[in-house]
């Protein structure tokens, strides 16, 4: 009977949470944008058509280091850890939205079910939509490495069930560290803003320094002794690599052990999994219920309000783009999924590094990343325009511009009754999109004076460069968000995440990316890499006197339209 | 101070919300726009603000047009919708500064209307306070004095009176005389009968998107030789109301 409730519950939030009956009513009675489903295949289609030689040739390389060290399923735990990690990223923001501030909690909190159901429930959603992770991320590698290998009955059995069930420890780990961390924030006014921050906080703390541990084991100098430990053992030094998160070694045990062995360390691995799901259940039963009613109180005073303290609020007169500029940025840093969404894309990039950074180094340099950068010995030369494209590509994934209206939703009735021209609208919030994708060309360069020590010039060069060529890109975006904005969002975590037009600022990116490489590559005979440079910021900084007009026109027809 | 001229607004294939609909509003005049739920009055006010484009005709405010002179006639207007739509997660002070901004009001005069009319709403102490937390009462309360923060010239109201307590409704209609006495004009809708009547210097009743009336109470009344208004309204909208049986609701099994 309570089974087949909570079974209901799931089924009906993942039918909501996906629009599945909208959709079926949308494309298969209606037969209305029928293109769309068509362009999201021919983007999948063309992705994996493009990624594949890339895959295939990093797996070779990958497989070929790994088998010399007679651990070649290293490569299975190797994309287990990189998945669980994009796992914990994305995960916390998704958990923190999903407990506490979804629209239909209210509703569910009504109906007579217990904490534990409404949880799970909850937790069931999550892992189902972060299992894509996996299944982008591992599916492939797994497959591809067993093949090609002749790996036995215990690694296809092991590496299935693990691939399936990664995401569920990332999201347990959060949050079970959430749910006590909730009852201990419970002050001040911007509770869901305090809670999202402290949240990130923790979590990235513990990683860090588990990070920290473990580097401190292997890495440092490669003395004599710690080489001669390496000859001797190689697997040890990779297991310790490994143990920055515990469950990547029994992953790695289940799917190398052979027999009885490699199914116990499977059961293992499960049984942890589990177990963090029961302790979940128990600390929602004690935790949840009551912060997330607390949540919902609102801080109020009932002391008067001072003439001078509404002096003091009320400070200056602002022009009507430095007005919209604040509250573009109070809209995107109150509202929690804006703001970590934001700043997560931008910062999804550096973070990797980081993360990439510290496991090869623990996993010593015979691994992938050293090769890699080894290889681009011979391409310094190209150091300028290559940077340019990394800075490009770690702003331009931002989001921001592609969702710059859509993220107004209901709030556009507001911005379109003000007395404020489409150039003014334009400006503040192109300003602040800009400021935030700086952040890429920023740690790009950071990155490239670390990793390869960059000359100054031509750090320089490629912070300007990127910022000009993201610049053109996200106006392409915000002309794309101003045809076909998603307004009609409950929930604002949709309306950057389950947004098309996310999807399409995505494969402008890596087309405008793969375009300048194809191009750099086609003309290397007769370019030097400064006249490539110069003539990838002269197209994007000369693309913007069109676009420009073309912007601020669309947006003034658009604000004059219906909603 | 507003014109409206041959006003349509169709919705989807051929439903039309406002249909042909001219009126002119005076100087100075509190105007009621008056119908049943579904007649017109939020498309028709919509279209007045910019938030809808009309089909066809035009509409001027201050003899500014609000299609082509967008930004000067918005700022005439000071707008009440019928639903207040505002940032949640910001404090009401920050929200009336926010719209002071926008209209260019001068710091002291923000800061002494802000004191004044939100002392008058009591609504002064929830100022440091989120939107978030405010009852509807209280958003529709601060939506108002965000109307009048800039001192429009025209004052439009979407049902203005819905949802707010006794004491701020009577404010409110005080403010509505005041606000024409100094010179400035009222548009506002409603669908309650007495408050047009003793507000109202003229109203308009518009029924399925059609004006069926524009002039003084008086007039009317005289013309359908009815003694309310309520009865006139009835009337002139056709309602078979007055002739329904509704004993069935009592009925007891
Ligand atoms: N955006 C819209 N799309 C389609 N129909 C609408 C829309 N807005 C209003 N309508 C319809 O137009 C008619 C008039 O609505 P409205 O102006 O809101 O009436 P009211 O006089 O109660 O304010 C109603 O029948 C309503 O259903
Ligand atoms: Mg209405």
């Amino acid at each position: 009977m309570r089974h087949s409730r909570w079974i209901s519950l799931t089924l009906t939030l993942l039918n909501e949470h996906y629009g599945i009956s909208r959709k079926r009513q949308r494309y298969l009675v209606d037969r209305k944008d029928l293109w769309e489903p068509f362009l999201i295949f021919g983007i999948v289609a063309v992705l994996i058509v493009t990624l594949f030689p890339l895959m295939k040739t990093l797996l070779d390389q990958m497989i070929a280091v790994y088998a010399q060290m007679g651990a070649p399923e290293m490569v299975y735990a190797y994309f287990f850890m990189i998945c669980s990690a994009f796992g914990f990223l994305v995960g916390l923001l998704v958990i923190l939205s999903v407990f506490f501030f979804s629209k239909d909690l209210p509703l569910l909190m009504s109906l007579p079910l217990k904490p534990t159901e409404i949880l799970s429930a909850k937790i069931a959603l999550i892992v189902f939509d972060q299992t894509w992770i996996s299944i982008v991320g591992l599916l492939f590698p797994y497959i591809y490495l067993g093949a090609r290998i002749g790996l036995g009955w215990e690694y296809w059995i092991s590496g299935f069930l693990i691939l399936l069930s990664a995401q569920i420890l990332p999201i347990l780990f959060e949050t079970i560290v959430i749910l006590p961390l909730s009852r201990v924030i419970r002050f001040g006014k911007h509770r869901d803003f305090l809670l999202f921050s402290v949240s990130v906080l923790f979590v990235v703390a513990i990683l860090l320094i588990n990070v920290a541990i473990t580097n401190t084991g292997v890495s440092g100098e490669l003395t004599e002794e710690t080489f001669r430990e390496f000859l001797e053992n190689p697997q040890n030094i990779i297991l310790k690599g490994l143990s920055i998160y515990p469950p990547a070694i029994w992953a790695y045990r289940a799917v190398s052990a052979k027999g009885m062995v490699s199914l116990g360390w499977l059961a293992c691995f499960l049984s942890v999994t589990a177990g963090g799901f029961l302790l979940t259940l128990f600390l929602a039963n004690r935790f949840y219920l009551a912060s997330y009613l607390e949540l919902q109180d609102r801080h109020t005073r009932k002391s008067l309000l001072t003439r001078a303290e509404l002096d003091h609020s009320i400070r200056r007169e602002r022009s009507p783009v430095r007005a919209l500029f604040i509250r573009e940025w109070r809209y995107f840093l109150r509202i929690p999924a804006f703001a970590f969404n934001g700043i997560g894309n931008v910062l999804i990039f550096p973070i990797l590094l980081i993360l990439f950074g510290s496991t090869n180094k623990s996993l010593g340099s015979a691994s992938s990343l050293g090769a890699i950068i080894t290889n681009l010995e011979s391409l310094r030369a190209y150091l300028l325009p290559l940077g340019t494209l990394v800075g490009v590509l770690a702003g331009g994934m931002n989001l921001l511009s592609s969702t710059f209206l859509s993220r107004e939703g209901r709030m556009l009735t507001e911005l379109k009754t003000l007395p404020v021209s489409a150039k003014d609208i334009l400006t503040a919030k192109y300003l602040h999109i800009f400021i935030l994708s700086e952040i890429g060309p920023l740690t790009a360069v950071i990155a490239m004076r670390i990793l390869v020590q960059a000359a100054w010039g031509d750090l320089l060069g490629a912070f300007i460069g990127s910022s000009v060529c993201i610049s053109f890109l996200n106006l392409i975006q915000m002309i794309v968000d101003i045809k076909r904005p998603m307004l009609d969002w409950d929930n604002p975590q949709k309306a950057m995440k389950q947004n098309l037009n996310g999807l399409f600022s995505v494969v402008l990116l890596f087309g405008f990316i793969a375009g300048c490489l194809g191009m750099g590559w086609l003309t290397q005979g007769f370019l030097s890499p400064l006249m490539m440079f110069a003539l990838l910021v002269g197209v994007c900084a000369l693309g913007h006197i069109p676009l420009i007009p073309i912007t601020i026109s669309s947006l003034d027809r658009f604000l004059l339209k219906d909603l | 101070m507003l014109e409206i001229r041959h006003l349509t607004k169709v919705f989807g294939k051929n439903f039309k919300a406002v249909d042909d609909l001219s009126l002119s509003v005076k100087k100075g005049e509190v105007f009621g726009f008056l119908g049943p739920n579904g007649a017109g009055k939020t498309t028709t006010i919509k279209m007045i603000v910019g938030l809808l484009k009309p089909n066809e005709g035009s509409i001027s405010i201050g003899g500014k047009d609000i299609q082509k002179d967008t930004i000067a006639a918005k700022l005439k207007i000071g707008y009440v919708p019928d639903e207040p739509v505002m940032m949640e997660k910001i404090k009401g002070i920050e929200y009336l500064d926010f719209i002071a901004d926008m209209y260019g009001v001068p710091l002291q005069k923000r800061r002494e209307r802000v004191e004044k009319l939100t002392t008058a709403f009591k609504l002064r102490n929830a100022l440091r306070d989120i939107v978030a937390g405010y009852s509807h009462g209280m958003k529709q309360k601060l939506s108002l004095v965000a109307a009048l923060l800039h001192q429009p010239d025209l004052w439009i109201l979407d049902e203005p009176l819905t949802g707010l307590d006794p004491e701020s409704a009577f404010l409110l209609k005080k403010m509505m005389q005041n606000h024409t006495e100094s010179g400035n004009t009222v548009f506002f809708s409603t669908h309650l009968m007495e408050i047009a009547e003793k507000l109202c210097d003229r109203i308009g009743i518009i029924h399925q998107g059609k004006l069926l009336f524009t002039g003084t109470i008086e007039e009317l009344k005289k013309e359908k030789g009815e003694a309310t208004l309520e009865r006139v309204f009835l009337e002139v909208t056709g309602s078979e109301a007055q002739q329904m049986d509704f004993s069935y609701l009592d009925a007891s099994e």
